[in-house]
């Protein structure tokens, strides 16, 4: 996909995020030339200027994120995906939102028949999983990522741990977590545990599903943040990233990638997990989509990257929550 | 700034004097050959008006033109300046990729190549006379991409001495200057994208004879496109009154004078 809405856009997104910050700073700050006279240079206490090569386009970018089964020392792209998310980022508005696919999403995998989603990339690799997501929801994917166990863990452990805020405590002794409620950094170990823990969550693997969401969510708010402090921290993401991954984003447009999401606000990511009900499919556990609400959920999304508030689901976690 | 003090004035001076001569030399051959007169009288008209039209433009000239009024910049060197490089860390993007022959590869790039344009930005920005007497910083803007140049255009006050810098200072004077550096290595461990953290002092004397501190500070992102270019950049100016450079001893230079890095 070529890199969209380069251009005129994007300079008035940096021009009013420079201005914006100009209006927002300190009393005595001037942004602009100013007679030598009436404002002697010496009197600018504190000038900024910032050009950030963000996307501005009207279209969405829609990003697959899969998080594999695989153990370390496993084929990451070669096991089940247990972890699968479409990633949406409305540039021009710098929003994003994340939907999560239950793993066990009984789905049309293209040439294969219908079996449980997290199967596709055990069949075809991550291409034909991006093919499912395709088909499903009739979104073209623009790339994709692979992870499993150890890269998330390193990626984790190379960024320097995650800051989080947990909204409930996560007690799981199948995935070694033991994790309490409230804001705590996390290191690639308490990040896996995390991301694995489904026991302790009522509604299981829908749940597990939308902590993931928080995973990301945590990542943004904390690159957003280093960015700030420090834009060299975002090569160090990147890098992180990338050795720890696979994908099919090119270096460059991972950078621009890399620069939108420090734009996005991450108090307003719509974080929403594939509504259905759980059912046996033989002698195996399965979950049926409620196909009226993808579909609604598609189409919503396709237009513009984000949800309208109707097409938001309720949190599979609400029990936690309330 | 004190007229006359530049070359180009004295010259045209010394041009106006030769004239006279010639006049005298015409009036001996007026005695001795009345049928020169007219090619000499021809021949003084377009002197007489080259040399007034010479003198009439030094005066108009004025300001960072060299001309008799304002005139003392012309030729005026940018004071020497090289920012002295400190860490060089590398990100690479293959796990198993030798990290020592990237180190070298990061060290040998930023020496040979990023710390120059570093080098020019803030030279052209802040201390190039030619550029800030005029207000002028358009080559500047070569040393960032297409985008990044609107946007840098429109932060002269930040990224540059400023436009109306001519009517304030006397002169610059570069203190020190320290950039940091990452550099992160593509699929292919070629440098991809380099990180730059600048740190950049100046001393400036105004027309009033106080001094003020040009601090400048930030953070730089240069991908190669036609040359290592900046995309990217987050710079904070942030000058402050400063007291006047200590006095060097006898024959030496003010403290805040010729330094670098």
């Amino acid at each position: 996909m070529a890199v969209r809405g380069r251009g005129a856009r994007r300079i008035a997104l940096a021009v009013s995020l420079v201005t914006a910050w100009v209006v927002g700073s300190t009393v005595g700050t001037t942004s602009g030339p100013t007679s030598a006279r009436a404002m002697p240079l010496f009197q600018i206490e504190q000038a900024h200027a910032e050009h950030v090569p963000v996307l501005d386009g009207s279209e969405p970018i829609f990003v697959l994120l899969i998080g594999s089964d695989a153990r370390p020392g496993e084929a990451v792209g070669e096991l089940r995906a247990d972890s699968i998310h479409v990633v949406a980022i409305n540039p021009a508005e710098s929003k994003m939102t994340i939907v999560g696919f239950p793993r066990d999403a009984l789905v049309p995998i293209p040439g294969f028949g219908t079996t449980k989603i997290n199967a596709a990339m055990s069949t075809g690799g991550p291409e034909l999983l991006v093919e499912t997501v395709e088909d499903l929801t009739g979104i073209t994917m623009d790339y994709w990522a692979l992870t499993g166990f150890r890269g998330f863990d390193a990626m984790i452990t190379q960024i320097g741990g995650l800051t989080m805020d947990v909204p409930f405590s996560v007690v799981d002794s199948a995935a070694e977590a033991n994790i309490p409620a409230g804001r705590q950094q996390l290191t690639g170990d308490d990040a896996l545990a995390f991301a694995r823990a489904r026991h302790s969550l009522p509604s299981g693997d829908f749940g597990r599903s939308e902590n993931h969401g928080r995973l990301i969510i945590a990542a943004l708010a904390q690159l957003k943040r280093e960015f700030t402090k420090d834009p060299s921290r975002l090569l160090v993401w990147i890098g992180a990233g990338l050795r720890n991954a696979q994908s099919d984003v090119p270096l460059d447009q991972l950078m621009s990638l890399a620069f939108t999401a420090t734009t996005v606000n991450p108090k307003r990511v719509v974080n929403i997990v594939l509504p259905g009900s759980v059912g046996m499919s033989g002698t195996t556990s399965v979950v049926n989509l409620n196909s009226t609400t993808v579909e609604a959920i598609s189409r919503d999304l396709e237009t513009d990257g984000l949800l309208k508030r109707a097409n938001i689901p309720p949190s599979p976690n609400e029990q936690l929550l309330s | 700034m004190t007229a006359a003090s530049g070359r180009y004035p004295q010259r045209a001076l010394a041009e106006s004097r030769l004239a006279q001569p010639v006049v005298a030399n015409r009036a001996e051959r007026r005695n001795g050959n009345r049928k020169r007169r007219l090619p000499l009288a021809v021949l003084l008209v377009p002197i007489a008006l080259v040399a007034a039209g010479i003198v009439l433009f030094m005066v108009v000239s004025g300001g960072g033109g060299g001309g008799l009024i304002g005139g003392d910049e012309e030729d005026e060197a940018a004071p020497p300046f090289d920012f002295r490089v400190g860490r060089v860390r590398i990100e690479r993007v293959v796990a198993d990729a030798d990290t020592d022959a990237l180190q070298t590869d990061a060290e040998a790039l930023v020496t040979e190549e990023i710390t120059p344009v570093i080098d020019e930005l803030w030279t052209d920005g802040f201390l190039d006379p030619a550029n800030w007497r005029r207000g002028d910083y358009e080559e500047l803007f070569s040393l960032f991409d297409a985008d990044a140049a609107t946007t840098a255009r429109s932060n002269l006050d930040v990224l540059t001495l400023g436009a109306t810098a001519g009517d304030q200072y006397e002169r610059v004077t570069p203190d020190r200057g320290g950039i940091a550096y990452t550099v992160l290595f593509d699929r292919d461990n070629n440098p991809d994208t380099v990180t730059a953290s600048v740190r950049f002092r100046a001393t400036a004397e105004l027309m009033d004879g106080t001094f003020v501190a040009i601090v400048s500070a930030g953070q730089l992102f240069l991908q190669e496109s036609d040359g290592w270019k900046v995309i990217a950049f987050d710079v904070n100016r942030n000058d402050r009154e400063t007291a006047p450079p200590t006095p060097a001893p006898s024959g030496a230079t003010p403290s805040a004078t010729g330094a670098t890095g």
